[in-house]
């Protein structure tokens, strides 16, 4: 993924005569569909969620010797619609956080010599996604937003399932950008077909459905109970057991520290995790078991790349004993390194790795405290996942987007009040209240 | 000959055609703006009516006690990071 994505854009290239035409209509159909979405923050939002989750990361567009993945693009398509002004909006502490990271980011790239694809796609997947869902949550309302984030998590639940039942792989053979392409390929764990979707690893989906489950919990969908099995069916297809942990805490921190949940809902989920955990975890067991050989050399690697990184790394630069190969990081002989706080540490150095924890660990906290949101919920079970995989293919996006929305939602209103019409106050009538202002 | 997704692009199609669908019923700023104002409205009533009263947050009590002894149990002996 790393090895496509570099700091020049080369014009000449994008301007080549065969290629004028296509880039001109391209352009203008862009400017167009800007324009549209300019004034409709829900369309806008509805578009990059459908970029993220329901295109394949591979399908990247070419610019010069840039690869613009689907959610970037989307990410352009959107910005005029979440760059307008918000009322009351200013920086926030987890804006200076991301902030940060950029700076120290940028410092490893441009002074200490580190790959300058860390800070290009830092900031084309990490701080455009921040930017989108730190901006259009705003513009679109918390409460669509968070319905928004449920059903694209549930559809990509449903997707998971029904590639498991089917064997239907719809992008397998799809082929898009060269050096990317090699991502529609299916992986197999134990004989069995692993559920990617879109995201073109099964690592990636199960992430992203983790991320969403707390969104599930609170957006008051209509099958509620039936979401919530969809969602953890979901995640255990895709065989990854970070992720399926994940999405389990996740679960369990929204349904213990979130406010906007009934307690119908946390026993309806209490319910659904005991029947669904004894009827699964025997059979999950047992394939666990089968396939312990292919685990446990995960399980060695990982510990093989903790024993070495201590010695190596340094504050703000690329790790002693890493290095790039033909565009790919090579660290000790590892390819590559399934933990992205270890992988960001061996690539620009511990000190961005901190800032970033920084964000995590205060999501962590006001969700402990009860102050959280569900995008607080999400980022603190991700934790967990971020240990046992890179940001790989547009995971990273998504990742970034549930921090701005995170940012976002601490900062909008709460839950509304039941309905306000039966309410006694001094005055008597309704009418006495605040003007309301006239929605028609 | 290498194979081809048909079904990929299909999908992909049928996925634009929902989006120029969604967009076309989607609601304007103008008409979000008024619809925050209302949101607003109903907050500021709620935190009227409720007199800015909490009930004890009992469930962060046992939920903490829970979580604790799931990340006590998953790593005292420290078989979780082997595990993942």
């Amino acid at each position: 993924m790393h090895a496509s994505v570099y700091m020049e854009l080369d014009l000449n290239l994008l301007l080549s005569p065969d290629r004028a035409l296509p880039v001109l209509v391209g352009l203008a159909a862009s400017c167009n569909v800007a324009f549209f979405l300019y004034r409709r923050p829900r369309a806008a939002l509805t578009l990059w969620l459908a970029a993220l989750a329901l295109v394949p990361f591979w399908l990247a567009v070419p610019a010069g010797r840039l690869d613009l993945t689907p959610a970037t693009v989307a990410s352009i398509l959107v910005l005029p619609a979440a760059a307008r002004p918000v009322a009351g909006d200013r920086m926030r502490r987890g804006d200076l956080v991301l902030l940060a990271a950029a700076v120290a980011t940028a410092l490893a790239v441009y002074v200490n010599h580190s790959s300058p694809y860390n800070f290009t796609t830092l900031v084309l997947q990490g701080c455009l996604s921040y930017f989108i869902g730190r901006r259009l949550t705003l513009h679109a309302g918390a409460q669509w937003t968070t319905r928004a984030i449920a059903r694209f998590g549930v559809v990509c639940a449903a997707w998971s399932i029904i590639e498991f039942g089917l064997h239907l792989h719809v992008f397998e053979h799809l082929a898009g950008a060269p050096d990317l392409s090699f991502w529609n390929g299916v992986q197999v764990r134990g004989g069995f077909d692993r559920s990617e979707a879109a995201w073109g690893h099964a690592i990636a989906l199960g992430g992203w459905l983790a991320l969403t489950m707390p969104f599930v919990v609170v957006a008051k969908l209509k099958f509620f109970a039936a979401s919530v099995i969809v969602m953890l069916a979901g995640v255990v297809l895709t065989f990854s057991r970070g992720p399926i942990i994940g999405c389990l805490v996740a679960l369990l921190l929204a349904v213990l520290f979130l406010h906007d949940i009934t307690g119908r809902q946390r026993a309806t989920v209490l319910f659904v995790a005991m029947v669904g955990g004894a009827l699964v975890l025997p059979t999950a067991l047992d394939f666990i078991g089968a396939t312990s050989g292919e685990l446990d050399q995960t399980a060695n690697y990982r510990s093989n790349l903790l024993t070495y990184v201590r010695d190596d790394l340094h504050l703000l630069s690329r790790a002693s004993n890493a290095s790039l190969v033909n565009d790919k990081l090579l660290y000790r002989g590892f390819g590559s390194i399934d933990n992205e706080f270890l992988l960001r540490g061996v690539e620009v150095g511990a000190l961005v790795v901190a800032i970033l924890a920084v964000g995590l660990i205060a999501a962590l906290l006001r969700t402990l405290r009860g102050r959280g949101t569900p995008a607080d919920v999400a980022l603190a079970a991700q934790i967990i996942v971020l240990f046992t995989v890179a940001m790989i293919t547009q995971y990273q996006a998504a990742v970034f987007f549930i921090a701005g929305v995170a940012v976002a939602l601490a900062t909008a209103p709460r839950a509304p009040a039941p309905d306000f019409r039966h309410l006694s106050v001094p005055g008597g009538e309704a009418g006495a209240l605040p003007s309301r202002p006239q929605s028609s | 000959m290498a194979p081809v997704s048909v079904g990929g692009w299909l999908f992909l199609g049928v996925v634009g055609a929902v989006l120029i669908y969604i967009a076309s019923r989607s609601p304007s700023a103008e008409e979000l703006e008024r619809e925050a104002e209302v949101e607003k409205f109903r907050a500021e009533v709620h935190r009227y009516s409720s007199g800015g009263r909490r009930p004890f947050p009992w469930e962060h009590v046992i939920g903490g006690a829970l979580l604790a002894s799931f990340v006590a149990a998953a790593c005292m002996p420290l078989s979780i990071w082997n595990w993942i």
